[in-house]
């Protein structure tokens, strides 16, 4: 039976720290599991558009 | 299988937390401080199996040059460093109210630290390096790294140490009684499951990481 003496906080830290760390890295594993898990884009990647040529603003506003 | 085996570990590490905290009895001397014996030990020796399968995979893998070697090597080095970290942890915190010091340039922790730097090397190596040369690399780190295991294992007969000496196994000086062998075999058939648990989970992402780079290329 847990005693629950001077050296408890002790214990249950360690306890806790190794519950904790062993938990994260479990839950870490899975998400990037399923994050690997998931179907890729099949998207084709359509080409970047033409740059549309500038105004040359330098001789101002066009005029009619 | 493998959800199976998360399952298996989560409910035998509940079971064995239940008797380490409320089935054995506190130490005469160290009092609840001593139960830390019942996660630091299983871990310790889980550690060591981890760096074992590495050893083995390693050799496998320079024989074979099968990238499934390669991924079980990386997995179980993984999961050997993140266990060996939490054997550090756990024996600073029970040193400190029974040394009273967190840290002690001892045979057995220094040992111990140096093999945990050997894997953190493996894992660098593996992690930056080009990955066919990589792999073959790492491979030769496992194995030189691997001579440490029994090293920490014997150095507390080797040299003089603070370290208790083995509690369980054949170079146990005296045997515990009954309670003490059960909690602390539960313990570690519990983390050796989620040990498996967590490589098994590891070698998949490898694997998936892999396809999806070939994919792309």
């Amino acid at each position: 039976m847990l005693g629950l003496d001077q050296y408890a906080p002790f214990l249950l830290s360690a306890l806790g720290i190794t519950i904790v760390v062993l938990g994260g890295y479990g839950l870490y594993l899975r998400s990037r599991l399923s994050g690997l898990s998931r179907p890729q884009s099949t998207r084709p990647v359509t080409p970047p558009a033409a740059p549309v040529p500038s105004t040359n603003r330098a001789n101002g506003p066009s005029t009619p | 299988m493998t959800r199976a085996l998360g399952y298996a570990s989560a409910g035998l590490l509940a079971v064995a937390f239940y008797g380490l905290l409320f089935v054995a009895r506190p130490d005469r001397v160290q009092g609840d401080a001593a139960r830390i014996v019942y996660f630091h030990v299983p871990m310790a020796w889980v550690a060591f199996l981890a760096f074992f399968v590495v050893f083995g995979a390693s050799i496998a893998y320079l024989r074979t040059a099968n990238p499934r070697w390669d991924h079980l090597g990386r997995a179980s080095a993984e999961v050997g460093v993140v266990f060996t970290t939490l054997v550090l942890i756990t024996g600073s915190i029970w040193g400190y109210p029974i040394w009273g010091t967190w840290w002690s340039w001892d045979p057995k922790l220094t040992t111990t630290l140096i093999l945990w730097f050997m894997y953190l090397a493996y894992l660098m190596v593996r992690a930056y390096a080009e990955p066919p040369r990589g792999a073959r690399y790492a491979a030769i780190v496992g194995i030189v790294a691997f001579v440490d295991v029994p090293i920490v294992y014997l150095s507390s007969y080797w040299w003089r140490t603070l370290h208790p000496q083995p509690v369980i196994g054949p170079l146990a000086e005296q045997q515990p009684s009954t309670s003490i062998v059960w909690v602390l075999l539960l313990s570690l058939l519990a983390f050796t499951l989620l040990y498996a648990f967590l490589v098994r989970l590891r070698v998949r992402i490898e694997q998936l990481s892999e396809a999806r780079a070939h994919a792309w290329a």
